[in-house]
């Protein structure tokens, strides 16, 4: 499907992934067959807005989702499928094999526990540290990840401390499983723009030291664009587009990814008028005949409402979901 | 901690103060305690001779200021109907009382929190409908009624229990019943909802992420977050239990502190009726002081600014 | 040209219990300390800069919500107090806000028609045009079809939620609209036309902006002026192209070095990029001489020690910087 480097033995392969919720009677399905794989060490970026399914795919990868929900397909993370693995089982996956932080980093962590205490319940959880051993290795990872006065800060309480140390707390909680795939989901957006650049920074240099995949996920294709090796671009619950990071920003196909990369000029380029994508994203979970893209497209023809285009292979690396394009 | 606490304590002392005084005002202004203990037709005189010697005659203020100062010296005045001291009665009724508080509160925690942690845990689903339709029930059904209701079916119709009276264990089942369904009920609400808060945040799906499994999760994240409120609930609802379960003691003629203020009123027997009440603020305070104390020490975001300026 | 908004040297204090609670220690939170400014009529000035800035609490200075603990603050060369008398409440048709979270800042219990008809309500009691019709006419100005006026605001979506928003702020004309972040709430694609919007109306009804905002580009698309704010002071302002352009003080830079730039060719490290070091700091410990010094990888002992002035370096450009003169540069394209 993508280049030979990981065809043989990709650390996660995602095949026909859909993910429906119960809701009131009947079931909507909110994501419609994502397929993606991620080799040991590569650094991927999902980029989309709200409702795209770009948060939802990993916490129905990792049984994050609750009762409700119905994730089918298949999910192979070291040849072995995820799905349909109870909860006990999976639970020894999440933190140790795949770990995953949040958006807001002040409200993911416990706010009546100390954040040493925090990050030495993933240490036993994990490494079977505990007591002083733990109390050290705690301390070594608060310094990995940058927290200045590292034997202090370990008795605060998340209140007490800004969002950018909450969400090294959270790096440092990740990394104390050692995983070989962690999934950023927003790391950024809650931050202020100078933290922003700091932990980009970290995220990139911890990936590279410790060889462990890195997925990120964002609305912000900047982001994205700096610390991903390639780019998936999702709407409405399907990957769009699919490319290295290069070559998504020079050479994008999808009319809905040249719009999102048209959307915000940089600064030192001035616009009369900003070009927007009109209309607005659909429902989630709503039935939408033919391209999910295609009311909003200024490039759409007759045959676009006829079937939902599937993901195909234009060039070495780069795949595109575009009835149009793909016609020729 | 230091300065919240004792700005609590500042707090409670007023409202002891106006409690007291509210009661000490309405009860003369209600209906005259001599016509009340020597009968509408006694003679002009002896009343005027009863009021006088009770100092009934005198303005309102100047009562209060007396009834204060002898509090300060530690006399709470007599009763009117027998002249022993008031506070003797009502300090002889609170073991009856506790001998109901204390089981019912220790049910209420037994049954209650459990409850509303189960429903919350498989919300939605039949079980917590049908727990929570308990909770409705025993949550609206008035006390007195509950009550009513065991001693028809347990007292009267299969007369396995007495229903009334002091002198024995098995009388005291029926009003410890009572006592529990309403405290359970409304327990088992509160815990639901403080729990399901508890669930909907972003730091328990934080903690499952880390690979805990799910009891873990529930037990070491999410219950000790959802313990304060219910905390609150809970020593509140103890307070209310001290101050005399007053329509369960009449129902089931109890001779705890709540009967004996019920007379008390009735009767206009001012010292006892003010000593009992000063009783039952005082203890209902004292819960609230504890309720916020422990709320301080365990809330560690309440402890790092002790006072809010805004 | 007018002036129509103009600050002077205004301050707003807190002050907050310290964190030693057996001791009275009090400490003082300046929020804004110090800041000077003014729009002309049909302007936009924005305000940019992180938490603890300062830039919320300029809003609401501006509008009269909350009291200045000192200076100034003038509308229309009358003085703006926070005083809820009659007269500031008729002032509030003249200046109005929108807000970062629409769905906060409208009523849930009313129709999207309804939260544009109050304001005339109050305000407009004498015209002679319903006021429904003129609610309805400012909804389709902002681009909200006919179907939407009936709908509460849990069923519209984020942009059109905004929309409402901003019809319901421009129903009256004010001549002033203060903008708090008012598209970070929403989705890419959706800033672009709410932009887009905001910048038509502004030039149909010669509206005059306080723009508030932590990203860059979209002041430097909508701004005429830019002003940064650091821990409650201005340490930089001018045109928004000269300043994001040409940029002086060593915070400005960071800031826009910050801006992460689809396709830009550089991996992480060896960007260029400028990463401060430590984080944006609480504005109840405000540092002693320059209050960046603690931040700023140039900083010199006189920083730490004196606080610098505020010095004219172009037309209308700005900088309170000891060191501007070594450091101002372009940025790289």
């Amino acid at each position: 499907m993508t280049s030979t480097a990981f065809a043989s033995n990709p650390l996660l392969n995602i095949s026909e992934l859909r993910i429906a919720f119960d809701q009131r009677g009947h079931t909507s399905e909110v994501l419609h067959g994502v397929d993606l794989n991620i080799a040991a060490g590569e650094s991927i970026g999902l980029v989309g807005e709200s409702g795209c399914g770009k948060s939802i795919t990993w916490l129905g990868v990792l049984g994050l989702l609750g009762k409700h929900t119905h994730v089918t397909g298949s999910v192979k993370f070291q040849g072995r499928e995820l799905l349909g693995l109870s909860d006990t089982e999976l639970s020894q996956i999440r933190g140790r094999k795949i770990a995953m932080i949040f958006q807001d980093p002040s409200s993911s962590l416990n706010p009546a526990q100390r954040i040493g205490a925090q990050i030495a319940e993933s240490l036993s959880l994990h490494r079977g540290l505990r007591g002083a051993q733990a109390n050290a290795e705690v301390l070594a990872l608060l310094d990995h990840v940058e927290i200045p006065d590292a034997k202090r800060r370990m008795n605060a309480y998340p209140h007490e401390l800004s969002g950018g140390m909450n969400q090294r707390v959270m790096i440092a909680m990740a990394l104390a499983g050692q995983p070989d795939l962690l999934i950023a989901d927003e790391p950024t957006t809650a931050l202020d723009a100078t933290v922003q650049a700091q932990i980009l920074l970290l995220l990139d240099t911890i990936r590279r030291e410790t060889g462990m995949a890195l997925v990120t996920i964002s609305h912000d294709l900047g982001v994205i664009s700096e610390i991903s090796d390639r780019v998936l671009v999702m709407y409405a619950g399907a990957i769009v587009e699919s490319a290295p990071s290069q070559t998504l920003f020079t050479e994008a196909q999808h009319p809905y990814s040249l719009g999102l990369l048209a959307a915000m000029p940089a600064l030192n380029v001035e616009v009369h008028r900003l070009t927007t994508i009109r209309g607005s994203i659909p429902q989630v979970g709503q039935l939408i005949q033919g391209c999910s893209f295609e009311a909003r497209c200024d490039f759409a023809q007759e045959n676009c409402r006829d079937r939902s285009p599937a993901l195909k292979t234009i060039a070495v690396g780069h795949q595109l979901a575009c009835t149009r394009k793909l016609a020729a | 901690m230091g300065r919240y606490m004792l700005s609590r304590s500042l707090r409670a002392l007023l409202t002891i103060f106006l409690v007291v005084g509210f009661a000490f005002t309405i009860l003369r202004l209600s209906g005259d305690p001599a016509m009340m203990i020597l009968s509408a037709d006694a003679p002009p005189e002896a009343i005027a001779a009863f009021r006088k010697s009770w100092g009934l005659d005198a303005p309102l203020w100047q009562q209060f200021w007396g009834y204060l100062l002898n509090i300060v010296q530690g006399n709470f005045g007599v009763s009117m109907r027998d002249a022993s001291p008031a506070m003797g009665l009502v300090l002889e009724a609170i073991p009856a009382t506790l001998a109901l508080a204390l089981p019912a509160f220790a049910m209420n925690l037994l049954i209650g929190i459990p409850a509303g942690i189960f429903a919350a845990l498989h919300r939605n689903s039949w079980c917590d409908r049908l727990v929570m339709s308990f909770s409705v029930a025993g949550h609206t059904l008035p006390s007195f009624v509950l009550g009513l209701l065991l001693v028809l079916i347990f007292a009267v119709s299969l007369g396995w229990l007495p229903s009334g009276g002091f002198s024995g264990f098995e009388h005291s089942i029926l009003p410890i019943l009572t006592l529990t369904v309403g405290g359970a009920a409304v327990l088992a609400r509160y815990t639901r909802s403080s729990m399901l808060e508890v669930l909907g945040q972003p730091y328990i799906r934080a903690a499952s992420a880390k690979g805990l499994r799910w009891s873990q999760v529930v037990i070491r994240h999410a219950l000790p977050n959802a313990a304060l409120p219910i905390i609150t609930i809970a020593g509140l609802m103890f307070g209310g239990l001290i101050a005399g379960a007053v329509v369960v003691e009449s129902v089931f003629s109890w001779p705890g502190v709540g009967r004996l203020t019920v007379s008390a009123v009735g009767n206009r027997d001012l010292a006892v009726v003010q000593a009992a009440l000063l009783l039952i603020t005082v203890s209902m305070v004292a819960t609230n002081l504890v309720v916020d104390a422990i709320y301080c020490l365990f809330d560690p975001r309440l402890r790092a600014s002790s006072t809010s300026h805004h | 040209m007018t002036v129509l908004l103009n600050v002077e040297d205004v301050h707003r204090h807190y002050s907050v219990e310290g964190k030693n609670e057996w001791l009275a220690g009090k400490s003082v939170l300046r929020a804004v300390n110090g800041v000077t400014l003014s729009v002309q009529r049909g302007k936009t000035l924005g305000l940019v800069g992180e938490s603890g800035c300062g830039k919320s609490t300029m809003a609401k200075l501006v509008l009269g919500l909350i009291p200045a603990t000192a200076g100034t603050v003038e509308f229309d060369g009358k003085p703006v107090t926070a005083k809820r008398n009659q007269a500031w409440r008729a002032a509030r048709r003249h200046m109005q806000m929108v807000y970062q979270d629409p769905l906060g800042a409208l009523d849930r219990r009313l129709t999207a028609l309804e939260q544009v008809t109050e304001p005339l309500e109050i305000h407009d009691k004498q015209s002679e045009i319903h006021p429904t019709l003129t609610a309805q006419n400012m909804m389709r100005a902002v681009g909200l079809t006919d179907n939407l006026f009936q709908r509460y605001p849990h069923e519209l979506s984020g942009g059109q939620r905004q929309r409402v928003v901003l019809a319901r702020a421009l129903v009256l004309k004010p001549s002033l609209l203060v903008c708090d972040e008012p598209i970070s709430a929403l989705d890419v694609s959706v800033q672009a036309q709410v932009i887009n919007l905001l910048d038509d109306l502004r030039q149909q009804m010669n509206l005059t902006m306080l723009f508030i905002s932590h990203d860059l580009r979209v002041v430097r698309h909508i701004c005429d002026e830019v002003a940064v704010m650091y821990l409650g002071r201005i340490i930089e302002q001018g045109s928004a192209k000269e300043v994001l352009t040409h940029p002086a003080h060593p915070y400005t830079q960071a800031l826009i070095s910050a801006i992460s730039t689809p396709g830009a060719k550089h991996a992480l490290a060896n960007s260029g990029r400028i990463v401060l070091k430590g984080e944006p700091p609480n504005p109840v410990n405000i540092p002693t001489g320059c209050s960046f010094h603690p931040r700023c990888s140039l900083a010199t002992a006189h920083c730490k020690t004196s606080a610098p002035v505020t010095t004219r370096i172009g037309e209308s450009h700005t900088v309170s910087c000891h060191l501007h003169t070594n450091i101002r540069h372009g940025t790289s394209d």
